[in-house]
């Protein structure tokens, strides 16, 4: 998995590509942290590019979510494909994760 | 007429990497059709991530079975490994996982994309996981 990182204003967005499961989890942890200590307390996860999810990939991506509300911050997912999302629904996670069909939606909305 | 496939791997992090880009290959052999790739995908995956997880707890360097049989209907297949298995693997189910638990999600996904799914304790070092993900006929598939 690739992460590549820029900010639009306040807000920080982290682009995602590839496989995210057990081998990359830890990546998008420690990217997510790293983040969080640069006092961004506005993050957007773009998965366009992610063409696989399992329950690994998920779990990382509820430990983003607690980490940036511990640090009253806030974070939206963005361009989750049709399969990322069939898996969202099916565990449930659509209803705790903001998830917005692009960027420029999920940023008019902070 | 039915085509088998038997891997074994030992349960390193380089053969989950690798486990990975298997069961891509082997969700395009079974089937043109994308969703039921995905599909396919997914479940071996959640199976052989925690056999690979379980067995890494409680034998390292131990081996995980794959056996996967094609027919133009039907993808059936099992992952093996050393262990007992989970101890609540009948109870966990989507409706039970707390809202922000970290894992346990796995085989809720498993039971939700399969058209039928097992576990058995085969023996006393050995545990299961048997699934059928049934395929829709080349002519019905839209999404090729």
């Amino acid at each position: 998995m690739e992460i590549q990182k820029r900010m639009e204003g306040d807000v920080a967005i982290l682009c995602l590509e590839g496989r995210l499961d057990l081998t990359s989890a830890s990546l998008l942890k420690e990217t997510s942290k790293e983040v969080l200590s640069r006092n961004s307390k506005k993050m957007v996860l773009n998965l366009d590019k992610v063409d696989f999810i399992n329950s690994s990939g998920l779990g990382a991506l509820v430990s983003v979510l607690k980490e940036v509300r511990n640090n009253q911050g806030s974070m939206r997912l963005t361009n989750l494909a049709p399969y990322v999302k069939e898996i969202f629904d099916i565990t449930q996670l659509s209803n705790i994760f903001e998830i917005f069909p692009d960027e420029k939606k999920a940023l008019a909305n902070f | 007429m039915s085509d088998i496939i038997k891997i074994s791997l030992t349960n390193t992090a380089f053969n989950l990497s690798a486990a990975e880009e298997i069961f891509s290959a082997l969700a395009r052999a079974a089937t043109p059709d994308i969703h039921k790739q995905y599909h396919i995908r997914t479940v071996l995956s959640e199976v052989y991530g925690n056999a690979y997880l379980y067995s890494n707890k409680t034998r390292p360097n131990s081996v995980i079975d794959l056996e996967v049989c094609f027919t133009p209907n039907r993808f059936t297949a099992s992952i093996i490994n050393e262990g007992r298995g989970p101890a609540d693997i009948n109870s966990r189910k989507v409706e039970t996982i707390p809202a922000y638990a970290e894992s346990g999600r796995g085989l809720a996904i498993v039971r939700k994309l399969c058209d039928n799914v097992y576990f058995k304790k085969i023996s006393e070092t050995k545990f299961g996981v048997f699934f059928e993900i049934e395929l829709p006929s080349v002519r019905k598939i839209k999404n090729i």
